[in-house]
């Protein structure tokens, strides 16, 4: 019996469901109902389809085969790269290879004894050793690379955590991580500025930056441009940022300066901005005449190249080169010019002049870097500053008084053939009678700095203090000799400043440097005093900024307190407004934000009304004269 | 030394939401800078692939589907073949060097954990990790971390791990190589000493992504 019959009525149902497939199945009504009208209309017939099946009957099935095991294409892309190698690491360090020296079997003794210790199971120092940092910093892919392979060759470098890590790699201290974004900023950088505000490093990043791209081969010669006061800073901070990179300073006679010049065999060559303009036939010249194309150039304090009419910048911007690096902690003094000066150098016709300072801020946005010290969570020494209004002395007001009134009737006098030099010559006179009468000697700040001073020394502290002019300085020291003051200033043979520095530093009977701006304000590291006096005014806010961070920089433990002294109703008070909105200009611009004023640089208008005079007319040659 | 001794190879696989699969391989030297890097277009199951092979459809796609193409795709020799993704193990049936799985120990997982997850990147490319909810970090100890995860998992043709932890990184290899588990510690502590195990595989990750934003 191979038959299935199903069939199904309502109500009632017996079926031997324990019956397997292949036995009959009988599904039938068995009802029994009164005839009533409701089971009339229930039992009225109901047509149920009847479906038989026929195991027996065995169609062939159709067969869909599914490619599961067969292997789809798998397309693959490839990059291919060749790593740079660290000559240093690898054992290249040789004489052969001149550009580095040595390296110390002390460099790399801690990796040794690391090594030493996981041989011997020493499961502590191991674990100290191969804890890497849980936050990398990744090597920046410039803006400007458009290929893919290019933008992988960045992406897929270690992090800088790993290369500074290597054994040989030795640094002095842990860079901060602000330091290590810096690094890793400028090592992909064909063009940047790093503007750091004072104090947070830019020599260090450069170094480290430098001394990675040198070990790979990626650079080969490098030119660093400074003033000249700085270049014996720079040499300290290479030897304790690269020790294994020679480094070279360009001086001597001509034939010595020709052939460090044009020398293929050294790595990193320091020269001061004075004598770029003097050896220029040395590098700008055809390679066949011993012209040498640097694969790096790196000005420090790059502000020196703000005005492209003049000589230091026509000659920085000669060099032959293929990168080219400016560091400053002012990019931004006067103007926006000023940026569109350094930019010339970086990349001619990048920047153009005339742009709002949203557009600047857009434009080079990319190619800036720069954090302040509010930016960087660093244990920076507290700084507090202070305005300290002074009152000028009797005799002193009454010079000061005859000084202004006389020299404001004759510029009145002047009329239309007053020059924007004529203001100026009064403006400095009546800053200097507010240092000291120059006829009776009297000097209210000084009274108030030698109040001050007493309390410093005694504490054992020591006090840098600022001013424009030498004779100032020069005052000052024989009125404080009680301090054991040292000078620091353009009078001051290059020779012999390292060892005034010395001094400072190491004698605890001296309590005070007396520092020019000019000379002072840039690039020292004095982090060992406490107090910063600006016994007068500069003309722009950056440049008494760089002077404050001689003293409020990393490496700083203790509170550093500014005091600036200001004379009660003179010029400087008018002075001292000026700088305030001027200070306001630089954070703009870098900050990109929109709306400011686009001229807030001390122009003829301001300078001119310091004395309640109107600018003459007709006087085009001029045109917006800055003060910096 | 000779230059497979030099390099070492990273193999990862990530999944795009929309487009599936996608596998790079990326070949390093000793100092960990980049020599070779491969990756795949983006490979689909399909749903007879997901029924019939059930727990051992991500070892076939990811070791021997994706894995034995990319690194049959090197031209360089690696000494060793680092993955983060268990399936990619299944890679060993079809190559002798070492296949080894690498995993943050569980004493640092949990904070690497977040801070994987405060870092997510914008594309969305997920890992095997996470895209089967099967962290370490929900492990308790190093035996259930990795044995039994591996041992659960049909289609490894390896049956033997060896674990090692060096430092904060927990390692799965091969039972079967010729050199003792201390040889073997000893080598891979000194190559960790100047590259971190688990670092080339976010680097391969942020290419993946650029070569997705690029395609």
């Amino acid at each position: 019996m191979n038959n299935i019959s199903v069939t199904s009525q309502w109500f009632q149902t017996s079926c031997n469901t324990s019956q397997p497939f292949g036995c009959n199945v009988s599904v039938l009504p068995s009802v029994d109902f009164h005839i009533t009208g409701w089971n009339q209309a229930i039992t009225r017939g109901i047509d149920i389809g009847v479906q038989t099946f026929n195991p027996a009957i065995r169609s062939k099935p159709q067969v869909f085969s599914l490619p599961i095991g067969k292997r789809s294409r798998t397309d693959i892309k490839s990059w291919f790269f060749v790593p740079p190698v660290d000559i240093v690491d690898n054992g290249h360090n040789t004489e052969k290879s001149e550009p580095f020296r040595k390296v110390t079997n002390e460099q790399s003794s801690d990796f040794a004894a690391a090594v030493i210790d996981i041989e011997q199971g020493n499961e502590q120092n191991a674990d100290n050793c191969l804890e890497l940092p849980e936050k990398v910093t990744r090597i920046q892919v410039p803006r400007d690379a458009i290929k893919l392979v290019d933008k992988l060759s960045y992406l897929l470098q270690p992090p800088l955590e790993s290369i500074l890590n290597l054994p040989t790699l030795e640094l002095p201290f842990e860079p901060y991580p602000y330091q290590k974004q810096g690094i890793a900023f400028l090592y992909s950088a064909e063009f940047a500025i790093l503007a750091d505000e004072m104090g947070l490093g830019k020599t260090m990043q450069a170094i480290a930056s430098i001394r990675l791209l040198l070990r790979t081969c990626e650079l080969r010669s490098v030119l660093l441009v400074c003033p000249k006061p700085l270049v014996t800073n720079w040499q300290r901070e290479f030897d304790l940022w690269a020790p294994e990179i020679n480094v070279q300073v360009i001086d001597g006679n001509h034939h010595r300066r020709k052939w460090l010049w044009q020398s293929d065999r050294i790595p990193v060559r320091i020269a001061n901005y004075e004598l770029l303009h003097r050896d220029r036939e040395y590098y700008d010249c055809p390679s066949n005449m011993g012209g040498t194309t640097f694969d790096l150039v790196v000005l420090d304090e790059s502000q020196r190249i703000k005005n492209v009419s003049s000589s230091t910048s026509q000659a920085a911007r000669s060099i032959p080169r293929k990168r080219s690096w400016a560091l400053t902690g002012t990019p931004v003094e006067n103007s926006q010019e000023d940026l569109v000066g350094i930019f010339e150098f970086l990349a001619p016709g990048f920047l153009q002049s005339g742009l709002k300072p949203s557009q600047v801020a857009d434009v080079v946005g990319e190619h800036i870097l720069r954090r302040t010290k509010d930016d960087v969570n660093i244990d920076l020494p507290e700084r507090s500053d202070r305005d300290v209004q002074v009152v000028l002395s009797e005799s002193q007001w009454s010079t000061y008084k005859q000084a202004e009134d006389e020299g404001s009737m004759r510029l009145n006098e002047m009329g239309d053939g007053i020059s924007i030099q004529n203001v100026f010559e009064l403006v400095m006179r009546l800053k200097q009678i507010c240092n000291y009468d120059p006829i009776s000697g009297e000097s209210t700040k000084l009274e108030r700095l030698a109040a001050d001073m007493e309390e410093i020394a005694q504490s054992g502290r020591k006090a840098i203090i600022f001013s424009q002019w030498v004779e100032t300085l020069t005052f000052l020291k024989s009125r404080l000799e009680g301090f054991n003051p040292v000078e620091y200033h353009g009078r001051i043979p290059h020779s012999q400043r390292d060892l005034v520095i010395e001094k400072f530093r190491s004698d605890n009977e001296c309590h005070i440097i007396l520092m020019s701006y000019g000379a002072g304000s840039v690039g020292l590291n004095l982090q060992f005093a406490q107090y910063v006096f600006l016994f007068d005014r500069w003309w722009n806010p950056a440049v008494e900024d760089q002077a404050i961070a001689r003293a409020h920089r990393i490496g700083g433990k203790d509170k550093v307190l500014v005091t600036r002294f200001i004379s009660v109703d003179t010029v400087e008070e008018r002075i001292d407004r000026i700088l305030r909105e001027k200070r306001e200009l630089s954070k703009l611009i870098l900050s990109g934000a929109r709306g400011m004023n686009d001229s807030t640089g001390l122009n003829q208008e301001e300078i001119f009304g310091l004395f309640n005079l109107k600018k003459p007319k007709k006087r085009k040659a001029e045109g917006h004269l800055m003060v910096g | 030394m000779s230059e497979a001794a030099e390099l070492l190879g990273f193999l990862s696989v990530v999944e795009h939401v929309k487009f599936g699969l996608i596998g790079g391989y990326l070949v390093l030297n000793k100092a960990g800078r980049p020599v070779e890097f491969h990756c795949t277009t983006p490979v689909r199951t399909t749903r007879p692939q997901e029924i019939l092979y059930g727990d051992s459809l991500a070892p076939f796609i990811y070791g021997e589907q994706i894995g034995q193409t990319l690194v049959g795709k090197s031209r360089s020799e690696t000494a060793l073949v680092f993955t983060n993704a268990i399936p990619v193990l299944a890679l060993q049936e079809f190559t002798d060097k070492p296949v080894i799985y690498v995993t943050l120990s569980p004493k640092k997982t949990d904070a690497a954990t977040n801070n994987a997850a405060n870092n997510r990147e914008t594309l969305p490319l997920l890992s095997y990790e996470n895209d089967n909810g099967n962290n370490s970090g929900n492990k308790t100890n190093n035996e259930s971390l990795v044995s039994v995860r591996l041992h659960n998992i049909p289609g490894l043709c390896v049956d033997n791990w060896e674990e090692i932890e060096i430092g904060h990184k927990l390692l799965a290899l091969p039972g079967h190589l010729k050199i003792t588990r201390e040889q073997q510690r000893e080598k891979l502590t000194v190559l960790m000493k100047t590259l971190d195990f688990l670092e080339p595989f976010e680097r391969i990750r942020l290419a993946l992504e650029e070569t997705q934003r690029a395609a």
